[in-house]
């Protein structure tokens, strides 16, 4: 059990809603991995009334979490979340803040002022950001609680790409939630986010996209389980000589001298 | 006596049951609130592509075993009713950039895992030069799915509506129906009483259907004299998948977006820039296209993205055609004269 924007949760695991082959499979995914929050973006679907899918995921009775996808400003992404909050009666925003349009990597200055403002008005920010340290000391002095680093750019799967830099987040940012965004293609991607201590795992492409989403959705469940007990079991710190696990002594002696 | 079916909405679903109805002899009246041309229904906008394999990406086997023997039925129909119409089995081609190769590759995984290899070639560079020289030549390699093929949308649905007036089918455009019932339709004030209701509305059925959603489609129609490419080609692109589906007069249809809303309203300009910039990059020939036409469409789906025959005595729902229409209407529409045929013997005994 965790706490996440004051409420409690199971699941470490926030799954996306794009690129499934079908609603079905997305519930299907949901189910099958015990996820109990999912982002939604807005944005695409604001168009009118996209209630058709809005209306499926609600049957579902999942924490929906929207989000700013393809904003570029500051204004922009403000807009956006409180037309979020009308259509999800919701006050939480994932808030994304495009700054390159190729890695679709987040505009840090865009993104600060964005979250300065929704904090105000009374939002519970999740932050999509890079890995960078003061962009994230600037995040949290805006008042957000909860972090959203990347673990490389969006859909590329390559895992976490900086290692140490998200560390030292961790590290510097004890009291903060922090939650891996993007970037996470294998569930060791995750199990390892995991291990470092973060509080969760956020991703999309690597279960939509798979042949068997579902399955891959449980994959990614029971990996940020296994990642989160052993960081909570304390982990083994790697050691400069390999050290046999079983004292010499009592050895037979023709094995000693081999 | 004849046995008299009213089939209400006539996109292709409609049209193709009501072919298929009037091959078994019976009286066939054809309601639609749009035009003979068919210009209202979302099957006016499709590209008509019959690609039971590519469409694996977004779809279930189901579908693209569906879709692949109702491929096969095509070229019979299209004989046995004399349709005029353009259909070609030339099999289409899938591409990508070389930065999204593993696009790519993750596709042809996906459908060798689902459908086996044999259904696909991995091509070349020089055999993708070979067959659409028109192609970007950055595109290194390819996929060409063999047995895929593509017909003329409104050329059909035209054709489709001279066959039924042929046939001596009862054809009602430009009229509202004001309720379906079993057996009997109501519009006009007047309630006609039929042997068998067909509801082949797809989203204009909303209403009476559970679960159905819209998904919103757009197209950009354009004219590319400098631009030939001899089968439909999709680009694989993590963010802007694309399809380009060659037409008679050099004339080229760019699709499709896939947006969960039931908004109709005019195209948005970002999915106009976002699949003309990709059209371009397919084949630089689109810098001097000429845009004649966008469209917007709303195609029915229920939550598996699978058509349904919801059957109850008196009448049918066919509904959840989604985006492959023109692939599965052969099939779904014999299956649903089968239900028919079946309900009129259990009448009998």
């Amino acid at each position: 059990m965790w706490q996440l924007g004051g409420k409690i949760f199971n699941s470490r695991l926030i799954l996306g809603t794009s690129r499934y082959r079908s609603p079905h499979q997305l519930r299907r995914a949901i189910a099958q991995s015990g996820a109990e929050i999912v982002t939604v973006s807005l944005r695409r679907q604001a168009s009118g009334d996209g209630s058709g899918f809005w209306g499926l995921l609600r049957e579902i009775n999942v924490t929906i979490l929207p989000n700013t996808a393809n904003c570029r400003s500051a204004k922009e992404a403000v807009m956006t979340a409180q037309m979020a909050r009308d259509v999800f009666k919701t006050n939480w925003i994932k808030l994304e803040t495009v700054g390159d349009e190729l890695t679709l990597q987040p505009d840090p200055f865009a993104l600060v002022e964005a979250a300065q403002i929704l904090i105000k008005d009374g939002f519970e920010v999740f932050p999509y950001t890079t890995e960078d340290l003061v962009v994230a000391e600037r995040l949290l002095a805006a008042g957000c609680k909860i972090l959203m680093p990347w673990a490389s750019p969006i859909g590329s799967g390559q895992g976490i790409v900086n290692p140490a830099a998200l560390k030292t987040l961790r590290a510097r940012m004890p009291e903060a939630t922090l939650i891996v965004d993007a970037g996470i293609g294998l569930p060791s991607h995750a199990a390892h986010a995991m291990e470092m201590g973060y509080d969760g795992v956020m991703l999309n492409t690597a279960v939509a996209l798979a042949d068997d989403a579902p399955k891959m959705a449980e994959a990614f469940a029971r990996a940020i389980e296994a990642g989160r007990l052993g960081y909570e079991a304390g982990l083994m710190l790697p050691r400069q000589f390999a050290e046999a696990s079983t004292p010499t002594l009592g050895t037979p002696f023709h094995k000693e001298s081999a | 006596m004849t046995f008299s079916i009213g089939i209400v909405g006539a996109g292709i679903t409609g049209r193709m049951a009501a072919l298929m109805c009037c091959a078994r002899g019976w009286q066939v009246s054809l309601f639609d609130r749009g035009d003979a041309a068919g210009s209202s229904s979302c099957s006016y906008v499709s590209p008509a592509m019959l690609a039971p394999y590519c469409e694996l990406d977004v779809t279930e086997k189901s579908v693209s075993e569906m879709g692949a023997r109702a491929l096969q039925r095509w070229p019979e129909i299209i004989r046995e009713f004399s349709l005029d119409v353009f259909f070609q089995h030339a099999g289409s081609i899938v591409v990508a950039y070389p930065c999204d190769q593993a696009e790519l590759d993750r596709f042809a995984r996906s459908v060798k895992l689902r459908v086996g290899e044999n259904v696909m070639q991995q091509i070349s560079c020089e055999t993708l030069n070979k067959m659409e020289p028109d192609l970007d030549p950055r595109f290194q390699n390819g996929l060409y799915f063999t047995n895929e093929g593509q017909i003329d949308s409104r050329g059909a649905l035209k054709a489709m509506a001279d066959a039924l007036k042929a046939r001596g089918a009862a054809l009602y455009f430009e009229t509202d129906i004001e309720s379906i019932h079993p057996y009997e339709i109501t519009f006009n004030n007047k309630v006609i009483k039929f042997d068998m209701v067909l509801d082949c509305r797809g989203w204009g059925a909303a209403a009476d259907v559970n679960d159905l959603r819209a998904v919103r489609g757009e197209i950009i129609r354009c004219h590319a004299p400098d631009v030939k490419l001899n089968r439909p080609v999709r680009l694989m692109h993590p963010r802007w998948p694309i399809y380009i589906v060659p037409h008679a007069n050099d004339q080229y249809v760019i699709g499709a977006s896939s947006i969960e809303t039931v908004d109709d309203g005019a195209i948005t300009l970002r999915s106009a820039a976002e699949m003309l910039n990709a059209a371009f990059a397919v084949s630089a020939g689109f810098a001097e296209a000429r845009i004649i036409e966008t469209s917007v469409g709303l195609r029915p789906a229920f939550p598996d993205n699978e058509p349904k025959i919801i059957t109850e005595n008196g009448l049918i729902r066919v509904n959840g055609m989604y985006r492959h229409g023109f692939l599965l209407a052969p099939v779904i529409a014999e299956e649903v004269c089968a239900r028919i045929e079946n309900m009129k013997m259990s009448m009998a005994a």
